[in-house]
């Protein structure tokens, strides 16, 4: 058999006879034939084309580098290379006679337009916001910072998947340790099929069982940015807009760009509004609970004859008539996730007004309950991230449980388990509840205020007090 | 192993409720209660809001004790009594002749019975006072605390709560004055009608009038935000009256061991708040009306004191203070000891402010 037809053959084997898979005899320089050799599906045939097309000219020429354009190179032939570089998307013509292989890199582009990312929508400031292609994403950023101190490092997740990411830092601001830390965990992942982010946040976190997300994941470029300059590693992935920023403390995940975008005032103000949301948004529950069913001493005179018109006709123990008002805000906020946009609508005006009244009036729950879970529940969205989001929603039921056992005395107990575990928690080997637990008292300040721009800065990073009196911006978004 | 350790989360879970939970809605909140009677005979009163017609509902029990009566009074409710939002106790004039903390004792031993209460006596029985709170206010308790507040804030009542009581009665050095109330004319209302006296644990009997009590709390330093007087000023044939409201008052005790006698200097600064004579830029008028106040003022202190020392009810203190400071002159009888003091008020009244009007 012709040795031509031999390769053809071992190379349809390689790929499995896959129908996208195209693999086909040409001729080529002074009657020699060549393999051309691509997937259907990645490559722009016709831009192929005329690549072939410019170096069948040049070949003519007999000019020595006559393979090498930005797009096309020349290399050694190997089998198991090829395959990797057909599998990449890019197009191989196999010359038999040299045993050379001339690869083309044109892939088919199937992107998105850059759009707003509506899971994070801000007010002010950029609107651009990551897309599922590293090469735009990373466009995005170097646009931002001009600068070759920004590196990118590229590494491959998934044996099998072999998925593109990349990771990044700025030179001279990230601490060592921390770009050890990353690479070392970078390097131990072990993943066959690479197809969620899930499975590289796992990988990357330190305690993937605690309910506190210690990557920050955005899809705003300038957010990425901002904690590229302040010291932080980035990893992004090919499949995905998502971003992990990481070390992180828990008082990232309540910085919005808003806060810096606008102004002064307004942005340290409404910082303070959502801090605060935490507090109600984990304990009003719990609270509720407690005061109903052990303290109600503590209620004002006036109010306690309403509340206890209101609580006295309630079939169910207040746990219960909590969680039966919790799970259906839960499965409210669930549905209308899932449901199109244009249904979710109406999901609203379902749960809101159709369960919110009725329930009411039906005595399933007090009026009280109603306003408290409400009051919880915009609590629990102020939160910019949604990782955060979806935590404080979750912790707050083991409050309710142990406000319902134990009164006061169990939230109090809750609250020191809870911060124990914050304070314990590490992002990268960094403290997590830094500022905090190590305390810096300036820094703390700048937790629940924004600080002008105005001073001169020197970059400092997040989690090392700065020596230098004026390093005042380390609060980024 | 599974199956042990589900067992107690259920348990843990289903059993909550067993022990010190106490459930809003299987509660009567009591905001006022009333006793009277006697040792072995004691009556009283609770009142609570009912929730369906969100009117106050008084509950009348009798038992040999306080205690006891309560306990009673939970046979006649389908719920719980329960008192730990409490705000006033009242309590008749005949059954605070007796040591007045057997009927307090209760409230201090639970730790759910709040102590920052109002208490107050009032004249004759009990139940009138209880009874019209129905018509008046939609928490009866509530009428009497803001009814002792706000005259508190006038100066009427000394800012004490059920603690400060309790803490007073067992301290030999000083006495109590609880808000006295009585009834309207026409039995719709309560009347603030000055303090009630007390000497050691028991009520003397005598009531102090609102502008005595007024001066007994200056005489303590205790004007509060308002604290008004009304005289009648008499010049060339014509009568003024004038208002004054005082601002603050400076005092000095001087205790002369050896002739038991306590100089008591006073100086009280006032702001004139009505005098429609006017005319107060005028020296003379000036120095006349303040004069004439502290005339007043002086005689009335002089009043005052006699009635304390007569009852032998020292509210204001003077025994904490002479025991601290002139240990040796103090005795173990302290209100004998007091009765026989001289007491010398000497009272300076200084006008700093006229008002708005020149």
């Amino acid at each position: 058999m012709d040795r031509v037809e031999y390769m053809m053959k071992s190379l349809q084997k390689a790929f499995y006879h896959s129908s996208d898979l195209t693999v086909r005899q040409v001729d080529w320089h002074e009657g020699n034939t060549a393999i051309l050799c691509f997937y259907a599906s990645l490559v722009d045939a016709k831009e192929v084309q005329k690549v072939l097309d410019t170096i069948y000219a040049r070949l003519d020429t007999a000019k020595p580098f006559w393979s090498e354009t930005l797009i096309t190179t020349l290399e050694k032939f190997s089998l198991p290379q090829a395959i990797e570089r057909v599998c990449q998307g890019e197009t191989i013509v196999i010359l038999p006679d040299t045993g050379k292989m001339l690869t083309l890199t044109i892939v088919n582009e199937v992107r998105r337009n850059l759009e707003e990312p509506n899971n994070e929508s801000i007010l002010r400031g950029s609107h651009e916001g990551l897309i599922e292609r590293v090469d735009t994403n990373l466009a995005l950023i170097r646009r931002r910072v001009n600068n070759p101190a920004l590196v990118v490092k590229s590494f491959t997740i998934g044996r099998q998947t072999k998925t593109k990411a990349y990771y990044l830092y700025m030179e001279g601001v990230i601490k060592p340790e921390t770009l050890q830390e990353m690479e070392k965990r970078i390097e131990t992942l072990h993943i066959d099929y690479f197809y969620s982010t899930g499975q590289l946040s796992d990988a990357l976190e330190d305690s993937v069982l605690s309910p506190f997300p210690q990557l920050l994941s955005t899809e705003h470029p300038d957010r990425v940015v901002a904690n590229l300059v302040e010291g932080k590693v980035v990893v992004m992935t090919d499949i995905s807009p998502t971003a992990f920023i990481g070390p992180v403390t828990f008082f990232s995940f309540y910085q919005t760009p808003d806060d810096y975008n606008g102004r002064v005032v307004v942005g340290s103000f409404y910082k303070i509004v959502r801090l605060l949301s935490f507090i109600t948004a984990v304990f009003l529950p719990a609270f509720y609970i407690a005061i109903i069913s052990f303290h109600f001493e503590v209620l004002p005179l006036e109010l306690s004859n309403q509340v206890k018109n209101d609580i006295n006709d309630i079939p169910y123990r207040p746990l219960i008539e909590a969680l039966i008002l919790e799970i259906i805000m839960e499965l409210i906020r669930e549905s209308s996730i899932r449901l199109p946009q244009s249904v979710g609508q109406t999901i609203g005006i379902v749960g809101g007004l159709v369960i919110g009244d009725a329930i009411v009036s039906a005595g399933l729950v007090s009026n009280l309950m109603v306003i408290v879970v409400a009051l919880t529940a915009i609590s629990s969205y102020v939160v910019p991230s949604v990782e955060l989001n979806s935590t404080i929603r979750m912790i707050r039921f083991p409050f309710m449980v142990l406000a319902s056992l134990f009164g006061f005395l169990g939230i109090v107990v809750g609250v020191v388990i809870l911060l124990i575990h914050l304070i314990n928690l590490t992002s990268l080997k960094q403290p997590y509840f830094s500022p905090i637990i190590p305390f810096q008292p300036k820094a703390v300040i700048k937790i629940f205020l924004r600080w002008p721009f105005f001073k001169p800065t020197v970059q400092v990073t997040s989690f090392q007090s700065p020596k230098d009196e004026q390093a005042k911006n380390e609060d980024t978004p | 192993m599974y199956r042990k350790e589900l067992m107690i989360v259920m348990a843990v879970l289903l059993l909550a409720g067993c022990w010190d939970e106490r459930l809003y809605k299987n509660s009567s909140v009591v905001t006022l209660v009333g006793i009277e009677g006697y040792v072995g005979a004691y009556r009283g009163y609770y009142a609570y809001p009912t929730t369906a017609a969100q009117e106050t509902e008084i509950i009348e029990a009798e038992g040999i004790s306080p205690r006891e009566v309560r306990t009673k009074a939970n046979l006649k409710v389908e719920q719980t009594l329960d008192l730990s939002e409490l705000s006033t106790i009242l309590v008749s004039d005949q059954t605070a002749r007796e040591p007045i903390y057997d009927l307090l004792d209760i409230y201090f031993r639970n730790p759910q019975n709040p102590i920052s209460i109002k208490m107050a006596i009032t004249e004759g029985d009990v139940k009138p006072f209880v009874d019209l709170t129905k018509n008046i206010a939609s928490s009866a308790g509530g009428y009497y605390q803001r009814f002792i507040e706000s005259s508190e804030d006038n100066t009427y009542f000394p800012k004490i709560d059920l603690q400060a009581v309790g803490s007073m009665l067992f301290d030999q050095t000083i006495d109590i004055a609880l808000p006295y109330f009585q009834l309207s004319e026409d039995k719709k209302h309560a009347v603030a009608s000055g303090l009630a006296l007390f000497s050691g644990p028991t009520y003397t009997g005598t009531v102090l009038s609102p502008a005595q009590s007024l001066m007994m709390l200056l005489l303590m330093n205790q004007n509060s935000k308002a604290a008004r007087m009304s005289y009648l000023w008499k010049n060339d044939g014509k009568v003024n009256p004038i208002t004054v409201d005082v601002l603050k008052v400076k005092r000095k005790w001087t205790v002369n061991e050896e002739l038991r006698t306590i100089d008591m200097a006073y100086t009280i600064e006032v702001e004139v708040e009505e005098f429609a004579n006017d005319h107060l830029y005028k020296k003379e008028i000036f120095q006349d009306v303040q004069q004439m106040i502290e005339e007043k003022v002086q005689a009335e202190f002089e009043d005052v004191l006699r009635i304390l020392q007569n009852q032998k009810s020292d509210t204001l203190g003077i025994g904490r203070h002479i025991r601290a400071y002139h240990p040796k002159m103090f005795k173990g009888d302290w209100h004998a000891e007091f009765a026989s003091l001289l007491l010398k008020p000497k009272v300076q009244v200084k006008i700093i402010r006229t008002g708005v009007l020149r």
